[in-house]
């Protein structure tokens, strides 16, 4: 099985062996798959797949009451006669089939070892509270205590949840000091990291390997939205791991974060699984194993430790530490292969992906309709002719009605990206495709205009609908 | 419920009915390959309610290493009363005396006393020690354990156990050894070993000096205090490796054995460097000037060299620096990482005596 899983006859036999046995409450199998469309090495051999197999012992309670009485005597009996040896069996094989895994855990972490490199910066400084919370946010559009909407009875979430959540972190997270984790992207010394690492500006990076070689790395590229950074080293030959397409990962499936942080010659391990797909606007896949800023940057991997992605910290909101209050709680997040392979190549060129604005400010006090207070001046949206005192009604076909919606529509789109806006003029909509713009792009924010009437409360009138997010 | 007269095998049909009942259940509850590990913990690990100060909380877990009640556990303000209590798994109660609290590493030695049960019907009898009144755990080997390991901690988070109700146990895999360095609120932590890094959720008031063990139930290591990692700033969950421990008790018990004091201010020996760094929060610790025929200069140390790590400990400031090399003694050859010219150089110095 030349590279997919060069498991040991002895552990494949006992772990399948245990997939047969009847009476246990978890049990690893494997699946066979085929290789898939992503397979690198031509998809035609067979991979082996751990699954969870849950036999459902517990109906069999009420199946003995199910038949005649006859039956009933007699598999009572039965079961009278098979269980005492049958806990206990059990038992044996559910520790067993741990231990299996156990095993299975130490060969993905081994195999990583080579290509997991500890990234270390020296130098820079702890960003501001503000600048670290609100990353490039200009001063203009700070949200102060005042800003802080009405809640909007029609909405799930309370559109003031970011903003309460941001203040609360922003003054009192700090960015990890310590070591963190990057891995080989291609043999001759591109190195993948998170952009996390690098949000204080260091002023010198080194790449450590688990053999104790040691670079001075220079950072090429980084994509402050998807949370990547690209490094090189003066290196040749270096081992690549192998990595696992997106389609083929699954929900469910085991998932390991392979950390150098905390230093030593192997990885650190932490297990969980994938809890989801397709998340953060198809961005990155999510998992449940624990993952803290010494992760950050390294590899989540299968049990065959293939890269299923690189861990970086995320949350539904923009910012460059989005996401780092999330450590260790079971939410985590990884950018997967598909989405790196298209951010690869540009970073490799030195680009920078900055986080994308529209160049709006919003009026607070409009309940159920985002309706544009100001607008900045050389921006996107004045750029195609939008005014303050226009409703924005859609953002990338979601209907947006308070600014959390706009910035979830948005936050995920580093800057050149185009987004679509439906856009409310005297009744009527418009459809305008803007593209997103750096911050520093920004031009000044024009006067408010007056559009309602500050005394009185105003209510939208025809924006109300369906609930966002539609589908 | 219908009756079953006529049935010949009507009494074991009922004794049999019965053992299909419960016993599915039975292997369901228990067969998830832990029962070994929850099985060692159980009954070792006692619950500790002592006083509550200031934000500290009140309570703690324990484990049991004699048979005749010795508990450690880690050093903490609850422990800080003469009516320090320990609740055993079958609930229970013991007074509790100690016997030694550790600055440096943090470590707790308690005896289990017997003590006057209150409850409902009021006051009863007191327990007995005796030498074999406790099941206790032997120290198992925790530097077995790979990185992906199966554990398990067992403890009492957040006081959820009351009464004769068992421990809270949590499972999780070891993830990496690794040196502590962390604090307590700004204080800086004052243990500074190798610890058991883990991914089980052990960072819980209520759950420090509780025990880890591994997948068979073998001791590996007690969960350590409360304390926030001075590398990630988040909470750390992490336990004191088994062995050092130990060895702990062992000096508790034996003084005798007991190293004798190191001098705190030891010299560091010669090096020849004079250093200056950059920077106000993350450093940059520069090489300003080098010795003649130091050191130092032997190992190719230059001025401007930009000091990165000494040893595996990385420097992030002259302070550090120092620390590192007050650690050596003269004759010792360290390794020294710098940058030069965007290029790593790791050069062997060999120290001298201070002069």
């Amino acid at each position: 099985m030349n590279g997919v899983l060069s498991m040991s006859a002895k552990t494949l036999a006992v772990v399948v062996r245990h997939a047969r046995v009847f009476g246990s409450a978890a049990m690893i199998g494997f699946r066979r798959a085929s290789g898939g469309p992503h397979a690198k090495d031509g998809g035609t051999q067979d991979q082996f797949e751990p699954v969870l197999i849950r036999p459902r012992t517990g109906v069999r309670g009420s199946e003995v009451y199910a038949g005649s009485r006859r039956f009933r005597c007699v598999l009572a009996l039965v079961w009278a006669l098979v269980l005492p040896i049958g806990p206990a069996r059990g038992d044996d094989d559910a520790y067993e089939s741990r231990r299996a895994l156990q095993e299975l855990f130490h060969r993905a972490a081994d195999r990583a070892a080579p290509w997991v490199v500890q990234i270390e910066t020296i130098g820079g400084a702890q960003p501001r509270d503000g600048a670290a919370a609100n990353d490039e946010l200009p001063p203009d559009e700070m949200p102060s205590p005042d800003d802080v909407p009405p809640p909007d009875e029609d909405d799930g979430t309370p559109p003031a949840e970011e903003n309460l959540f941001r203040d609360t972190l922003g003054s009192s997270f700090v960015v990890a000091d310590g070591p963190t984790t990057g891995i080989v992207y291609t043999s001759d010394g591109w190195i993948l990291t998170s952009s996390f690492n690098f949000v204080r500006e260091p002023t010198h990076t080194t790449v450590a390997f688990s053999d104790g070689r040691r670079f001075v790395a220079k950072l090429v590229g980084r994509d402050k939205v998807r949370k990547l950074a690209m490094l090189k080293i003066d290196a040749d030959g270096l081992e690549t791991p192998e990595w696992a397409a997106t389609d083929e990962i699954r929900v469910g499936q085991w998932a390991l974060a392979l950390g150098r942080g905390f230093g030593g010659s192997q990885p650190s391990v932490t297990v969980g699984v994938v809890s989801a797909l397709d998340r953060m606007m198809g961005n990155a896949i999510q998992t449940d194993a624990k993952l803290s800023p010494a992760d950050y940057g390294g590899p989540l991997v299968d049990v065959q430790g293939r890269v299923l992605g690189i861990c970086v910290p995320m949350a539904q909101r923009p910012g460059e530490l989005a996401g780092v209050e999330f450590y260790d709680a079971g939410v985590g997040f990884a950018i997967p292969e598909h989405r790196v392979r298209e951010l690869a190549g540009e970073l490799q060129q030195g680009k920078t992906f900055y986080r994308g604005w529209l160049g709006v400010q919003t009026d607070f006090r409009v309940r159920g309709a985002l309706v544009i207070s100001r607008v900045a001046d050389p921006s996107p949206v004045a750029g195609v002719g939008i005014r303050a005192g226009e409703t924005i009604v859609q953002a990338n076909g979601r209907e947006v009605r308070n600014i959390d919606h706009l910035r979830k529509a948005v936050y995920m789109l580093p800057a050149g990206e185009p987004v679509q806006l439906v856009v409310r003029r005297k009744g009527l909509d418009y459809g305008y495709e803007v593209v997103l713009a750096k911050s520093d792009d920004l031009g000044p924010l024009a006067e408010v205009v007056p559009q309602v009437d500050m005394n009185k409360p105003f209510t939208a009138p025809s924006t109300r609908g369906r609930a966002w997010p539609s589908p | 419920m219908r009756t079953r007269a006529g049935c010949p095998c009507h009494g074991v049909l009922a004794f049999a009915m019965a053992l299909a009942m419960v016993a599915p259940w039975a292997a369901i509850a228990r067969a998830d390959g832990v029962d070994r590990a929850i099985d060692a913990l159980m009954t070792r690990v006692v619950r500790l309610h002592g006083v509550k100060a200031g934000l500290a909380a009140g309570y703690g877990s324990g484990v049991l290493i004699s048979g005749d009640g010795l508990v450690v556990t880690v050093q903490s303000l609850l422990l800080n009363t003469e009516r320090l209590r320990a609740v055993a798994a079958d609930g229970t109660e013991y007074g509790a005396e100690l016997i030694h609290a550790d600055k440096e590493t943090q470590l707790a030695l308690l005896r289990l006393t017997p003590a006057t049960q209150y409850g409902r019907g009021g006051q009863r009898e007191t327990p007995t020690i005796g030498p074999d009144t406790f099941d206790f755990f032997e120290p198992g080997d925790s530097t077995s354990l790979r990185p992906g390991d199966w554990v398990a901690a067992g403890g009492n988070p957040f006081k959820v156990s009351s009464g004769s109700e068992p421990i809270s146990i949590t499972v999780g895999v070891f993830s990496t050894r690794a040196p502590l360095d962390a604090r307590r609120k700004t204080r800086e932590f004052s243990f500074h070993g190798e610890v058991l890094v883990i991914d089980a959720i052990t960072a819980n008031p209520g759950a420090p000096g509780g025990a880890l063990v591994d997948l068979d139930g073998n001791w590996v290591g007690l969960v350590g205090r409360e304390v926030t990692s001075n590398l990630t700033h988040t909470h750390f969950n992490y336990a004191i490796p088994v062995e050092t421990v130990m060895n702990w008790v062992g000096g508790v018990l034996n003084p005798e054995s007991r190293p004798a004091e190191t001098d705190d201010a030891e010299r560091e020996p010669y090096h020849g460097i004079k250093l200056f760094e950059l920077g106000y929060q993350k450093k940059l610790v520069y090489v300003e000037r080098v010795r003649r025929d130091s050191p130092a200069e032997r190992a190719g140390l230059r001025k401007d060299d930009l000091i990165v790590s000494i040893d595996s400990h990385s420097i992030k400031d002259v302070g550090t620096f120092h620390d590192v090399m007050r650690l050596r003694s003269s004759g010792d050859t360290v390794t020294v990482m710098v940058i030069r010219n965007e290029r790593i150089e790791s050069l062997s110095m060999t120290l001298e005596a201070p002069q």
